[in-house]
């Protein structure tokens, strides 16, 4: 806080200095009360003001950065300072300092501007408002703080300098992440988190927003010798079509911290409960649907969504929500229930059914595996549960039982065996039989027997098994082959031992 | 190029020369501290080149939203991405019927057209189209009915040329398309087209762009092969280059290796007589020690690029000759094949080996067939290119299907363009020619994911213009894309300021009609 005049030693001021501090003084408590102000009596409500506001206020965005920039080389310039070579830049601090005071301020009023007039509210609005209300007045004190250091020297403020300057350090962070979170949504840095950083952070697993279909876990217990076909929940199209869509072109505006025009869109009851135009969906009538209208309207029309230039839904998002709301707009009507509905190869329902775990948690355990035998295996796609291929074309020789008993918890993951001529025997087919998740099991010229090929029946997923060349029996196979859904090739020995 | 410094001969600026390279930095009359100085300079275009391939690879794993997950390729496979989907196909095989082969003999059955023997072509069909200069300069443009028979085989009762007998065993393996169009008129653009996406030289061919987006299935072997073809008869041969199989812009291990047709399918493969296993590797080794240091003074990335290749080079004197072995393959192979198929070289071997090659993981085999450009004498040529081509053709689908590799491996046969209805030069009913014709042409494909059985798009009553469900090459090549699980329009690589893809910058579509 400013100094006080009895605590400066005598002599140590001009004439005019007394009245000069006192007007400091006092235009620092005004600037701290009307910071504190702005959250405690006036917070944002939900309210839509006057418009002269709100385009001062959508300068906040602009503005906010010159400040932060600024901030953050403060701290920079001081221990450059330190050193002998960088005596200079402490000549610039404090200039800088009282630059970012200024910034602050000015970037907090007009985000308050915005928040109050714009028709924001909610929790993480208001404590982002508080956070740039904090941050100003810590940049202020510790301006102030500074002037007195470098004015009565080192003594006069103790630590409490850096301190305060770490303190607004801290606080620009967290008031950062949260306008970043109000921009583009409050999973916007967890989205793409490696796994590893997002188990450190202990934050959740990434949370699947459709209705997932049980995984391999629930849906096919591991070596409990059940051999139950896996059953999948029906997958709602609401669920697996339009949500997704919602959520990367509409809930950054219509959430409950976000509300533009009274409309949440984070769940499908706010659709029916709809904003200030009155219901967002008509079921059974795409037509007579505010929201249909607002998508579908010219690109530059005023009241076309989304606004402001953001990447607007599909054509066949568009489509996919149309006749949805004309199918009656259930929130579950399974996706198979929807015929007619162009559903692109890319998520077919068959292959959600037979999901395999996600591979991306155990990209570890899977090098040290390949490391560990030099052979592969690579994903089946970008998509974690289409599963990993196990690999061995480069040296099949290398692929032994032990190679495949070593997987562990890894035969979890894979869908696709590629095990033609390897060196793997009955054995491994021992285990293979317990995989959940195989489809597809290449095991051309292998020594496998009879003996280890009855053990597959186990493997209640396969969907192709390949024998070509081994000296498996067509009596063995008959059961195999009378399996629907099941392709099995055994042509008789193709090359000369 | 004189680019060891401490070896250097201070005459050499005598001499400028340099084996044809051209001057040197050491050719120049100062002194000599003065040079050493400036080759060690990194050089402006050398930083914004390496800048801005660092930035390419950082704007292709964005891209290709490359996921933590797909890093876990080995370290000397960088490039295996993951697709963006699950695939239908893990290879392909590509048998290109270079120079054209006539829809009207092969897969497009006209029938009425035999009441139409020597008549003019209706100006309304033709609608005032611009002819080659081979045909412009015709009087007439009489109509010239095949003189094969079809008949329909199979389930999917397909029209089938009596010129494939053996192909029409596996009828109910095709997925026939009548109804493909390209703009290009000739040759050298039409097999650019369909090869690499663009009538210009310079883009990746597809096998180059699967290789980029799939990485190797067996890193003992390239992930693209191209065999070319003996021909049963050479007339109007079109030349061949390796521009058809070349990585474009794509880092050079893209590219095709291609197996000569000769009894060596890679020459100077053998290492020499007393050169051990250890001494090629010692030697290797050295080589790129040396190539890994010229990397460091000029970074050029083309280097680590001939490293890699040095290194395939090595692997391949391996795994060539286990390859082209043939000693062990059964009777059952040649009974299926046909006698032909023990001479190297010739379209039974190159299907044979094709066959081989899938079986080890080779990601793209492309066989090139040529002389289907039969401007004149048709029927006597096709007859005989049919004959060579149609049993080993038939074999390769059948051996797929046995060995229970057609799922997943997609067989593409076809050529650039159609031919003209009209006949080129004179007419009689067993031997006149045909012309391009860029409006429409068949194709065939089989395995992969695609639906059995499938007769796609039609022409009209003159095999002249599509009346229903045509399709570009790039809507083949994005279709093709889609069955190796990727979104034709997210394979991309940056170059020369464009994210350029297989299909180009023109709309393209997936045909999900043709896809199972």
């Amino acid at each position: 806080m400013p100094d006080t005049p009895s605590s400066l030693p005598p002599g140590a001021e001009n004439k005019y200095g007394r009245p000069r501090r006192l007007f400091t003084a006092l235009l620092c408590l005004l600037v701290v009360a009307g910071l504190s102000a702005m959250p405690l009596l006036w917070p944002a409500d939900g309210q839509e003001r006057s418009s002269l506001a709100v385009f001062f206020g959508r300068l906040h965005p602009l503005f906010l950065h010159f400040p932060i920039a600024l901030l953050a080389v403060v701290p920079l310039m001081e221990i450059g300072g330190f050193f002998r070579r960088g005596r200079h830049l402490r000549a610039s601090v404090g200039f800088i300092l009282w630059l970012t005071v200024a910034g602050s301020v000015t970037a907090t009023v007009l985000g308050w501007l915005l928040a109050r007039a714009g028709g924001y509210s909610g929790e993480l609005v208001n404590d982002h408002m508080w956070g740039g209300s904090l941050l100003s007045m810590a940049v202020l004190l510790a301006a102030l703080l500074r002037r007195q250091l470098v004015r009565r020297g080192p003594g006069s403020v103790g630590i409490l300098y850096p301190v305060v300057l770490v303190a607004a350090l801290g606080l620009l962070v967290w008031t950062s992440h949260q306008g970043g979170q109000l921009t583009h949504g409050e999973r916007y840095l967890e989205e793409h988190m490696p796994a590893p950083l997002r188990r450190w952070l202990g934050l959740p697993e990434r949370a699947k927003k459709s209705a997932r279909p049980p995984t391999a876990d629930e849906a096919a217990p591991v070596g409990a010798g059940e051999p139950g076909a896996p059953v999948a929940r029906p997958v709602s199209f609401f669920d697996e079509r339009i949500m997704p869509a919602f959520d990367r072109t509409c809930v950054s505006c219509h959430n409950p911290n976000k509300t533009k025009g009274g409309l949440r869109m984070d769940g499908y009851e706010y659709l029916l409960v709809g904003g200030d135009s009155g219901p967002s969906i008509e079921p059974g009538d795409a037509a007579r649907s505010e929201l249909y209208r607002r998508i579908t309207l010219p690109h530059d029309d005023e009241e076309f969504m989304p606004t402001d230039g953001k990447k607007p839904l599909t054509a066949e998002e568009t489509k996919w929500i149309e006749q949805w709301i004309n199918a009656g707009a259930s929130p579950d009507a399974p996706l198979s229930e929807l015929a007619g509905i162009t559903v692109s190869a890319v998520v077919k329902p068959a292959a959600v059914a037979l999901a395999a775990p996600d591979y991306h948690p155990h990209v570890e355990a899977i090098r040290a595996w390949e490391r560990a035998w030099g052979l592969r295996l690579v994903p089946v796609s970008q998509v974690g549960t289409d599963g990993v291929i196990l690999r061995t074309a480069s040296s099949p020789t290398r692929c032994t039982d032990d190679a495949i008993a070593a997987l562990g918890d890894l035969r979890e993951l894979v869908v696709d065996a590629e095990l033609a001529r390897t060196a793997v025997t009955d054995r491994a087919l021992a285990e293979i039989a317990l995989w959940p998740n195989l489809r597809r099991l290449d095991l051309t010229q292998t020594a496998v027997t009879p003996n280890g090929v009855v053990l597959l029946a186990k493997v209640v997923g396969l969907q192709t098994l390949n024998l070509t060349g081994t000296a498996v029996d067509e009596p063995t196979l008959k059961p195999l082959r009378s399996r629907a859904g099941l392709l099995v090739y055994a042509a008789p020995d193709l090359e000369k031992p | 190029m004189s680019s060891d410094p401490t070896q250097h001969d201070p005459h050499a600026h005598l001499c400028s020369d340099h084996a044809g390279e051209g001057p040197t930095v050491w050719d120049l009359p100062v002194p000599h501290s003065l040079k050493r100085e400036w080759l060690e300079l990194e050089t402006r275009r050398h930083f914004l080149g390496r800048t801005g391939k660092a930035l390419a690879w950082a704007g292709l794993a964005s891209i290709l939203g490359r996921s933590p997950s797909t890093a876990f390729a080995q370290p000397h496979a960088p490039m295996s991405f993951a697709p963006h989907f699950a695939p239908r196909a893990k290879r392909a095989i590509y048998l290109f019927m270079a120079g054209a082969p006539s829809q009207l003999e092969t897969w497009d059955y006209k029938p009425g057209l035999k009441d139409m023997y020597d008549r003019d072509l209706p100006e309304s069909v033709r609608g005032g189209q611009v002819l080659t200069g081979m045909t412009s300069s015709q009087s007439r443009l009489p109509v010239a009915p095949s003189p094969f028979g079809f008949t329909q085989h199979g389930k999917a009762g397909h029209w089938v040329s009596n010129l494939f007998p053996y192909t029409a065993r596996v009828a109910d393996e095709l997925t026939v398309v009548k109804s493909l169009y390209t703009e290009a008129i000739n040759h050298e653009p039409a097999i650019l087209q369909i090869t690499t996406g663009s009538m210009f030289a310079g883009k990746p061919s597809i096998g180059a762009w699967l290789s980029y987006g799939l990485g190797a299935m067996n890193e003992e072997l390239p992930t693209f092969v191209v065999l070319t073809s003996k021909m049963p008869v050479k007339a109007n041969v079109q030349a061949l280059s390796n521009r058809l199989w070349s990585s474009g812009f794509l880092s050079p291990e893209h590219a095709a290796v291609a197996l000569r047709s000769g009894s060596d399918p890679v020459l100077f493969l053998k290492d020499p007589e007393g050169i051990s296993r250890n001494v090629r590797r010692a030697m290797i080794d050295g080589v790129n020690a040396m190539n890994r240091d010229l990397y460091e003074s000029v970074g050029d990335p083309e280097i680590n690029a001939r490293v890699s290749q040095y290194e395939m080079a090595f692997r391949m004197q391996a795994s060539v000759p286990d390859l082209t072995d043939l000693s062990r393959e059964p009777k059952s192979t040649w009974d299926l094949y046909g006698e032909r198929a023990k001479e190297p070289g010739t379209f039974a071997y190159n299907c044979l080996m094709a066959r081989r090659l899938a079986e080890r993981g080779v990601r793209f085999t492309q066989i090139f067939l040529r002389s289907w450009d039969t401007h004149g004498d048709l029927p006597a040529r096709i007859r005989d290119l049919a004959v060579d081509s149609d049993q080993p053709t038939y074999a390769l689908i059948e051996d797929l299907k046995r060995r229970g590799l057609l799922d997943d491996t997609l067989v593409i046969w076809g050529g650039e363009f159609g031919r003209t209805v009209y006949s080129q030069g004179g007419l009689k009913p067993d031997n006149f020619g045909r012309d391009h014709h860029p409006r429409c042409f068949s194709m065939w494909m089989a395995g992969g994911g695609m639906k059995r059985g499938l007769s796609y798009g039609e022409t009209d009553d003159f095999s002249y213009n599509i009346v229903k469900d045509p399709i570009h090459i790039r809507d083949l090549h994005a279709t093709m894309l889609h069955q190796f699980g990727f979104d034709h329009n997210r394979l991309t690589f940056k170059f020369q300021g464009l994210d350029q893809k297989l299909t180009g910058v023109l709309p393209a579509k997936v045909i999900h009609d043709l896809i199972a």
